[in-house]
């Protein structure tokens, strides 16, 4: 608790942050009453104190010698600023002032006042990096919590949208807000979410990778949490009954719980004619399916089953690769390995120095390592086919590379039979997850002919205007 | 999009089973059984109401006990009467699953997988029978809901593709050609519709209904293997006899050069399917050890077991095939199927009565 005596109460403020060297405490008189200004240099806009605390506690009328009415002038009477909280404790002025916020203490009151003052930089809002589209917004999240907040309520003016502000990790002690759509959400699932934050036992949370994990059930290889960039996919998630989670530092939002399906749905598919919508979204599962699947079955049925490629084509391949030293498999691994490097290079360098290695990699390499009689052209061009698919699933990219990998191995060293028993298993393990309870593989398996309206094929905006949003079936999950 | 959030549903696991069905009948030596012509057509309509009308009696009893699996049932009758009617189920569950593995084998060694040697097919299919079945009935039921999708794309693949082919001519008016032949296909086809029992062991729970689970997927079953008998008197005539597996030379037999390929997709389905249905009869032992020989704690490792035993001796027919012969000269008669359904509904009927007497004295 506070005392009344001003300079015990600052001493121990200052005893408790270590004497830091970003601690400002600024002493004054308001009226005829010393205060004291405590803020965080770097978290404070300098013209907001001035202009909201400075300004005011100065124009005080020197007469005024009472504590308590000063208190009541800066607690009520004045208009200082609109976020103002009252704190009563050394630990609570603490964690307002590193939460950017200026506190006044007045020499003989054991209470302080709290006023926001945040003015520490920020990126502005631009354009995602990741989930770009052709006709939606270009507006995406950044890393400050309010303003992605106001991006969210901006698009649902409603009281439907509610947010729950809550804070995480010991030392880091980051700002989280969930948010759901009151009519359509599920109170179970939003406490669920809100429990599985409050026991997560980091101290440090600086990204929403770090969340992640502690929404998710443990499943090795899908994540039953989905994460965005953009605003108004976000908003279209909460309108479908699933819970948000917002978090300051961090231009990714999270959303629970997703689904296999959704990997294949883009904003942009709302905005085409159903009819296209329905075409790229098959082109999705098919790029998904030949990505996975090209390399490895082109080494099951090279090494294996070389009855089932047709002859003209058996002829072309056999040609390219008797001018090839190593085995089908050997060289399908190698070019994978190559192509996952070339990836991981491109995604870490600088972007022109990344462009740069793409050409070098792709082209230049590429083009010799064929001409050297090192790999065949067949295989590259498996790979290159493989490996261009998996960029249309972009949210199960580290996935496919996996799957692709093992399947490359089961196909090379098995054949389609090893082929059909890692399809099998990897099925079984994606129908094993669940999330919130929620089947993932759903509405595919268990299936479900209402959402097939929006899953495979997109109807039209009429149809699903008519249709329940709520992505749980019969009010179950409620 | 509106998902369903719990259990298996009663369509999906009608769809899985109805694919299981289908798998025996592709997985056939086709010289031995299937035959030429529309008597072809009316037995298998024939098996299908007769399998209906042997396992008809156990649904009536489960409908009227409600949300209670079949060995629930048993077990009213007394310790004596469950172990009993476990141990001839166990028995009965365990040849369904071996014949699924020795046929997998058959099947995957005869076609596109004849790189597969025997050692190494038991292997790998009892490590993903060992996931599947590790995971638990919704996963294997979902993701053999998806090999039944697959099986539906193919078949529309294989139905377009032929369209050119199919000659209505092959199909002569005849529907009963010789009594004889007649009776033992009707019954041969009966025989395989041991899928008929799995919705009394496994709905409990997963909510969906036994009966009308068992329906369904007799009408599937029903239609799918009519259109794929179809699809062989056209396509092949009287030569389908000398066909190793129709359907999967129906694969290759198209116009459309793309499309020759697909049977090697057709062999990935079947195998799947396989599993699936190995699967399936590995969670109905485990209920049935679990409820009527009272040992719930013991049934997951028995399941395993019972994986194990159905593989090994899948492998002990391959080594064997007199032995597999003579044991499905008994079982092509339908006598065991129909002895395992009467037995059950019999068991689960006295067990119901004992239990709604025992319900009225308390009042």
């Amino acid at each position: 608790m506070l005392e009344r005596e001003l300079e015990k109460n600052t001493v121990n403020v200052r005893a408790l942050m270590k004497n830091t060297s970003d601690l400002t405490m600024k002493y004054a008189k308001a009226g005829g009453v010393g205060v004291c200004v405590i803020s965080c240099d770097g978290q404070t806009d300098t013209n907001r104190l001035a202009n909201l605390v400075y300004r005011p506690l100065s124009g005080i009328d020197p007469s005024v010698n009472d504590p308590d009415r000063i208190a009541a002038m800066i607690g009520g009477e004045l208009l200082i600023a609109c976020d103002e909280k009252p704190v009563e404790s050394a630990e609570e002025i603490v964690a307002a002032v590193t939460a950017g916020f200026c506190v006044i203490l007045i020499d003989g009151v054991a209470k302080g006042w709290a006023i926001g003052v945040q003015g520490f930089e920020t990126r502005s809002v631009t354009q995602p990096e990741n989930h770009r589209n052709i006709r939606g917004a270009r507006e995406g999240f950044v890393e400050a919590l309010h303003t992605n907040m106001s991006l969210v309520r901006r698009r649902v003016k409603s009281p439907e949208l509610v947010f729950r502000t809550m804070t995480v990790g010991k030392t880091s002690r980051t700002e989280i807000c969930v948010c759901r759509m009151d009519s359509v959400s599920d109170r179970k699932l939003e406490n669920e979410v809100i429990e599985r934050l409050e026991k997560m036992p980091l101290s440090l949370v600086l990204e929403s990778g770090f969340v992640q994990p502690f929404l998710e059930d443990k499943h090795p290889l899908f994540s039953e949490v989905g994460a965005t960039e953009r605003p108004d996919v976000f908003v279209s998630k909460l309108y479908e009954g699933r819970i948000g989670i917002i978090i300051d530092g961090s231009p990714f939002a999270l959303y629970v719980p997703k689904l296999f399906s959704e990997n294949f749905i883009m904003l942009d598919d709302y905005v085409e004619k159903p009819v296209f919508a329905l075409f790229i979204r098959l082109v999705r599962y098919t790029a998904f399916l030949v990505s996975i699947l090209l390399p490895g079955f082109y080494a099951a049925l090279a090494n294996f089953h070389p009855e089932l490629i047709p002859d003209s084509l058996l002829r072309n391949l056999a040609a390219a690769e008797s001018l090839t030293p190593y085995s089908v498999l050997t060289e399908c691994v190698i070019l994978d390995v190559f192509y996952e490097i070339m990836r991981e290079a491109g995604l870490r360098l600088p972007s022109n120095v990344g462009h740069a290695v793409s050409i070098v990699g792709g082209i230049v390499i590429g083009d010799i390592v064929v001409s050297a009689g090192l790999v065949g052209a067949p295989m590259l061009l498996t790979i290159a086919i493989a490996s261009i698919s998996g960029y249309i699933v972009s949210d199960l990219n580290n996935q496919i590379s996996l799957m692709r990998f093992v399947f490359i191995l089961a196909g090379g060293l098995f054949g389609l039979f090893g082929l059909t028993v890692t399809a099998f298993v990897f099925c079984v393990s994606a129908c094993s997850a669940e999330s919130y309870g929620m089947p993932f593989m759903s509405p595919l398996s268990p299936f479900s002919a209402k959402a097939m309206r929006d899953t495979f094929a997109r109807a039209g905006w009429r149809k699903l205007a008519r249709t329940d949003p709520d992505i749980f079936d019969g009010g179950e999950g409620k | 999009m509106s998902v369903k959030t719990s259990g298996i549903g009663t369509g999906g696991l009608a769809a899985v089973l109805a694919l299981s069905r289908i798998f025996s009948e592709a997985a056939l030596l086709p010289g031995e059984y299937i035959g030429y012509g529309m008597q072809r057509f009316t037995a298998v309509v024939l098996s299908f109401i007769l399998a209906a009308a042997v396992w008809l009696p156990l649904y009536l009893v489960m409908q009227r006990a409600g949300e209670v699996s079949a060995p629930d049932l048993v077990c009213g009758c007394g310790r004596a009467v469950s172990g009993f009617t476990g141990t001839i189920l166990s028995v009965y569950l365990l040849f369904c699953a071996a014949e699924t593995g020795f046929r997998a084998h058959c099947y995957a060694s005869g076609t596109a997988f004849d790189s597969a040697p025997s050692a190494y097919f038991y292997i790998f299919t009892g490590a993903a029978l060992l996931f599947a079945v590790s995971r638990g009935l919704k996963p294997t039921v979902r993701a053999g809901f998806l090999a039944f999708a697959g099986f539906l794309l193919l078949l529309a693949l294989i139905v377009l593709s032929l369209l050119p082919d199919i000659k209505m001519d092959r199909l002569y008016p005849s529907l009963i050609d010789d009594p004889r032949s007649l009776l033992s296909e009707v019954l041969d086809e009966f025989s395989r519709s041991s899928e008929l029992l799995l919705p009394a062991l496994l709905c409990r729970g997963q909510g969906c209904k036994p009966a009308k689970c068992a329906g369904i997927c007799l009408l599937m079953s029903c239609g799918g293997i009519l259109l794929m008998t179809f699809l062989y008197n056209t396509v092949f005539g009287h030569l389908v006899s000398l066909l190793d597996y129709p359907f999967y030379a129906l694969s290759s037999v198209s116009d459309i050069t793309l499309l020759h390929r697909i049977n090697g997709i057709d062999v990935m389905i079947w195998v799947s399917a396989a599993i699936v249905r190995l699967a399936l009869f590995t969670f109905a032992f485990r209920e049935t050890v679990s409820v009527c020989f009272s040992a719930k704690k013991a049934a997951p490792v028995c399941g395993y077991v019972f994986g194990a035993a159905a593989l090994l001796i899948s492998d002990l027919f391959t080594a064997y095939p007199e032995m597999y012969d003579s044991l499905n000269n008994v079982c092509s008669s339908g006598i065991p199927l129909t002895a395992a359904a009467v037995m059950l509904a019999a068991a689960s009927g006295t067990g119901l009565a004992l239990k709604n007497k025992g319900k009225a004295a308390e009042r």
